[in-house]
């Protein structure tokens, strides 16, 4: 009989005569003689976005429990789902399953992916040392080279606020609508008003890594007052390490016109001091309310208010240079189509300079755009990010945080909003979290390793959270014909790993709306409970809109799968490819053939006897059914196998006819853990011709309680004493078998906006 | 081995072969057959057939000129599950099948309804000589319950049937057929390599976008084959899912 339909992905896990308990060795060549159904998966729609409220980072221990999320669908697709998770050592793999509700807990398996530890890894920014589960990680960014902003971002914790007895208002301290700015672990503010009127007073405020604010210190105050329409930014000499703060623009009378004027002063990052403030070259153009930063020893002015209402859409740039400004240059200006570009938020990230948001006298705005800055300083050509989920616009003079060179974070309308950045550029878009602190006076100290502390401060408080760089897995799992407003769950497990090896998730508060809260089981147990003060994962459901590129391929019912990983500069090149493919798992029931005997094979409706008349390949005996030919069925049923809820199992028999007979099936009998009887699995009942050795299978998930699986094949419909089935294997296979991973890294010889050209080697990273 | 060994698919059952692994291992004799020009055709069809239970069926042609044909569009149907059907071009020997096979194409019963209906085919490229009298023919395949139905046009003769394959008998009907030349128009509709072990078809959408892939690929076993069909589908222009 033909071969007729393309065989599924399978790897190898044996030679070409594979053991017949997971396949037909013919298929593991005729895989690929034919085209393979799946999905093209794209970056899809959100219909799940979280918005936590602060959590824990880290704090689920996929190696220690099976952790649930239910949630209500939005629409009727599932195209993919992005999942917060953190290699601990090497990590392990995980299965992600879309189930149906059966009472508040997962139920019915819909769809199934299992993702390999080298994909989970080479993706990831940052991974944990290898340890125990029982104390916090330690984590060290990776250097993984597809580690990149696509699948890396950056997660809230907590927020507390502290009490600050140096208040940043009133006589002896700092002033209100202050310019102000950050730098290694130092708050600096400078000007604002005070009774109405310009002030000069300049202060530095001190803070760490783990919540400490410190008092405001006075320093050398301004050599004029300035209302904080001026803007001011630190610039690191890439030579020496010393940091210049350049204070430019502003009005020193409240209210008042512009000035072009520059001072520059130097910060001792040791002592927190600033030296006096010097008249620097001024600026080609009087600005106020613009936007500033700084990269590799240059500063740039970015548009601002011009008086009585213009607007400069002007980028001025400067080299610094031992705490000097000689000459400003200009650069390529802002698109004309900017809506404002005063009170506009900027930052460098990974040598890319964004500027975003703004305010025009009446609206807050959420443009965002990003040009690369060129080895001379100049900027290239502007390109438009992602626009911010809420409008944006400059308080006290704040630029936006850059988180080292991992992205971009600010606040603002209650949200804390992030973009990852990495050398490939932006991520597809911003998070966003519910920031229920407060204070317009930030500061963002980095661990230096994937891990930041920032702070918030205004009046007698300040807000402290910590903020995690956090590397999400995008799992393809395509479902179709799902209801709108049901609730489903994602069900994630680790598979695999040990005790120094394994995965850990964020949990967050009031996640999704609804705040559905997340369930945690000891793994494989299937006994639910709500995970620890009723948080949630933070996880986020995309639908299959073919929106953008492709961004997973999904065949064969998952048994094969990829993921591409693109830059995200506008060049889209494809930098890496992350494949999968799974090796059918070893049976889990002892006796799959016969070679050794019967095992606890029996037989019912007939007989069972070891035979040498046909066997099947390299085997050298097989189990004989003799139907009674009075009963309705007749057949062999296989030993008890324990199984684990949540995955899924094949039943596969090879046997052999004589004379053929029409209602030949697979099927497979379920247990609980007490052997009680559940609801069998009926394989598709169909013929077996003549002389011709046929596989039948059939593919089933546990039913809620079942601890056990039996395979069963059966002659039904009274078969007669003659039609004799001869079975070869009988075998109950995990479908979740080993993935055989690779990751490859696509290089260049150039890199955006240089036309990158063709790639120029593949790198196997795993 | 200096060559590429020809597509071969596996049986089971069947020892595995190093060819079956080197197949992959370099690229293979093909030709990409478009839609092409048409060089001959007897399309009216008359609502009957022929089947290939125990009978082999041919249908005479004589090119009008030179020709280089590479595809042809026939009306079949299948009832039940027969092996495949044999294809073949042939010349012509006392005005019948000589025997002497310049083309061989095997089509799978999955490529078939049971409804009559017309499919191309592709075959190797056959020059064809002006004035010069040629026979397509199908093999006989099957039994009474499984069998292919050759569709019959109202012409008065062309057929030929033989219970042997080397002894005929003309009949007083024709076969529905329409054949097409070498020449680069169109779709691409066919890819033929190996002289048949590997062919496919891809049908496209108004749109120019692929709509349907099928794939026929001989394997060791006596009449086996893998075969697979996929449909394309989109959301818009945008290639989503094959199935």
């Amino acid at each position: 009989m033909p071969t007729t339909p393309t065989p599924a992905w399978m790897s190898n896990r044996d030679t070409l005569t594979s053991d017949p308990s997971g396949s037909m060795g013919s298929d593991d060549l005729n895989q690929y003689l034919g085209t393979h159904a799946g999905n093209i998966i794209y970056q899809g729609k959100s219909v799940l976005t979280p918005n936590g409220t602060g959590g824990a980072p880290w704090f689920l221990v996929l190696g220690r429990a099976d952790i649930d999320q239910p949630f209500t669908m939005s629409g009727t697709t599932i195209g993919r789902v992005s999942i917060p998770v953190l290699p601990v050592g090497i990590g392990a793999d995980l299965l992600v399953s879309l189930c149906a509700n059966n009472a508040g807990v997962p139920g019915t398996v819909i769809q199934q992916t299992l993702i390999p530890q080298e994909w989970i890894y080479a993706l990831s920014a940052v991974s944990a040392l290898p340890g125990s589960s029982f104390v916090s990680p330690t984590i060290n960014y990776t250097g993984n080279p597809l580690g990149t902003a696509q699948f890396n971002d950056f997660f809230m914790g907590s927020n507390v606020s502290v009490s600050w007895p140096f208040p940043t208002t009133g006589t002896g301290g700092a002033n209100t609508a202050t310019s102000s700015t950050f730098y290694s672990n130092y708050i600096i503010m400078a000007g604002g008003t005070s009774g109405g009127a310009a002030t000069s007073g300049v202060y530095t405020i001190t803070y760490d890594t783990t919540g400490v604010l410190g008092p405001a210190i006075p320093q050398q105050s301004l050599p004029a007052p300035d209302d904080g329409s001026a803007v001011m930014t630190v610039a690191t000499d890439p030579s020496t390490g010393a940091a210049t703060v350049v204070y430019t623009g502003g009005s020193t009378t409240a209210g008042g016109s512009p000035i072009n004027k520059v001072y520059t002063t130097t910060l001792n990052t040791i002592t927190g001091n600033l030296t006096s403030w010097s008249a620097q070259t001024n600026m080609p153009t009087a600005v106020q309310n613009h936007a500033m930063a700084s990269y590799n020893g240059y500063v740039y002015v970015i548009g601002g208010g011009t008086g009585g209402g213009g607007l400069s859409y002007s980028v001025s740039y400067a080299q610094v240079q031992n705490g000097q400004i000689s000459s400003w240059a200009q650069t390529t200006p802002l698109p004309s189509s900017v809506p404002t570009t005063v009170f506009m938020w900027a930052g460098v990230s990974n040598g890319f300079l964004f500027v975003f948001g703004g305010f025009d006298g009446t609206n807050g705005q959420t443009d965002a755009w990003y040009a690369p800055i060129l080895s001379s300083g100049a900027i290239g050509a502007w390109s438009p990010a992602p626009p911010v989920p809420t409008t944006v616009y400059v308080t006290d003079g704040i630029p936006a945080m850059q988180a080292d060179q991992s992205g971009l974070m600010a606040v603002a309308n209650g949200s804390f909003v992030s973009l990852a950045v990495s050398e490939f550029g932006p991520d597809t878009g911003w998070q966003t979290a519910t920031y229920t602190g407060s204070g317009v006076i930030l500061g963002l100290a980095s661990g230096g390793n994937g891990t930041w502390q920032y702070y918030a401060a205004a009046n007698a408080q300040y807000t402290t959270m910590p903020i995690d760089l956090t590397p999400r897995i995008s799992v393809p799992l395509p479902a179709t014909s799902l209801t709108n407003g049901a609730t489903y769950h994602i069900l994630i497990q680790q598979q695999g790993g040990d005790l120094n090896n394994y995965l850990r998730m964020h949990a967050d508060f009031n996640v999704f709306p609804g705040n559905p809260i997340g369930l945690s089981s000891a793994r494989a147990a299937f006994t639910w409970s709500n995970i620890l003060n009723n948080m949630a994962v933070p996880l986020q459901i995309f639908d299959q809109s073919a929106l953008a590129l492709p961004l997973h391929t999904w065949e064969d019912s998952g048994t094969r799968i990829s993921t591409i990983v693109r830059t995200g500069t506008p060049d889209l090149s494809i930098i890496g490819l992350c494949e999968s493919t799974l090796q059918p798992a070893p049976p889990v029931n002892q006796t799959w053939n016969f070679n050794n005997g019967l095992g606890q094979w029996t037989a019912t409706g007939g007989t069972i006897a070891l035979s040498t008349a046909h066997v099947y390949q390299q085997l050298s005996q097989s189990a004989l059914l003799t139907p009674s030919g009075a009963a309705a069925q007749s057949f062999l049923s296989g030993d008890l196998a324990p199984v684990l809820l949540g995955h899924t199992y094949s039943g596969a028999i090879v046997c052999f006819s004589t004379v053929g007979y029409a209602s030949v099936s697979v099927n497979i009998n379920w247990y609980t853990s007490v052997g009680g009887a559940l609801t069998p699995t009926s394989g598709t009942v169909s013929a077996i011709p003549a002389n011709t050795w046929t596989r039948f299978a059939v593919a089933a998930s546990p039913p809620a309680t079942a601890a056990y699986g039996q395979i069963v094949a059966m002659e039904s419909g009274t078969p007669p004493a003659s039609a004799l089935l001869y079975v070869a294997t009988g075998a109950l296979t995990d479908h979740q078998g080993v993935p055989q991973a690779s990751v490859t890294q696509i290089t260049y010889g150039n890199s955006w906006p240089t036309p990158v050209g063709p790639p120029v080697s593949l790198v196997q990273l795993a | 081995m200096t060559t590429t060994p020809a597509w071969k698919g596996a049986s089971t059952g069947s020892q595995p072969l190093a060819g079956q692994v080197n197949q992959f291992l370099g690229t293979h004799a093909a030709t990409f057959i478009y839609v092409g020009a048409s060089q001959g055709s007897s399309t009216t069809l008359a609502g009957t057939a022929t089947n290939t239970n125990s009978l082999y069926i041919a249908q005479q042609f004589t090119p009008g000129s030179n020709q280089t044909i590479q595809r042809w569009i026939l009306t079949l149907a299948v009832t039940g599950s027969p092996a495949p059907l044999t294809y073949t071009i042939q010349t012509s020997s006392g005005g019948a099948p000589s025997g002497t096979i310049l083309s061989t194409t095997v089509i799978p019963k999955e490529y078939l309804t049971g409804v009559a209906t017309a499919v191309s085919v592709p075959t190797a490229q056959t020059a064809l000589t002006s004035g010069t009298q040629y026979w397509f023919v199908f093999n006989a395949v099957g039994d009474v319950s499984n069998f292919y139905s050759v569709s019959r046009t109202t012409a008065a003769s062309g057929a030929s049937t033989s219970t042997n394959g080397s002894t005929w008998t003309a009949q007083g009907y024709g076969l529905y057929y329409q054949r097409f030349d070498t020449t680069v128009t169109g779709n691409l509709t066919h890819t033929y390599e190996d002289t048949g072990a590997r062919w496919t078809t891809t049908t496209f959408n108004a749109n120019a976008t692929p709509n349907t892939l099928q794939e026929y690929t001989v394997a060791q076993a006596a009449n086996d084959y893998v075969y697979s069909s996929r449909t394309f589908g989109y959301s818009g222009t945008v290639l989503t899912s094959l199935t």
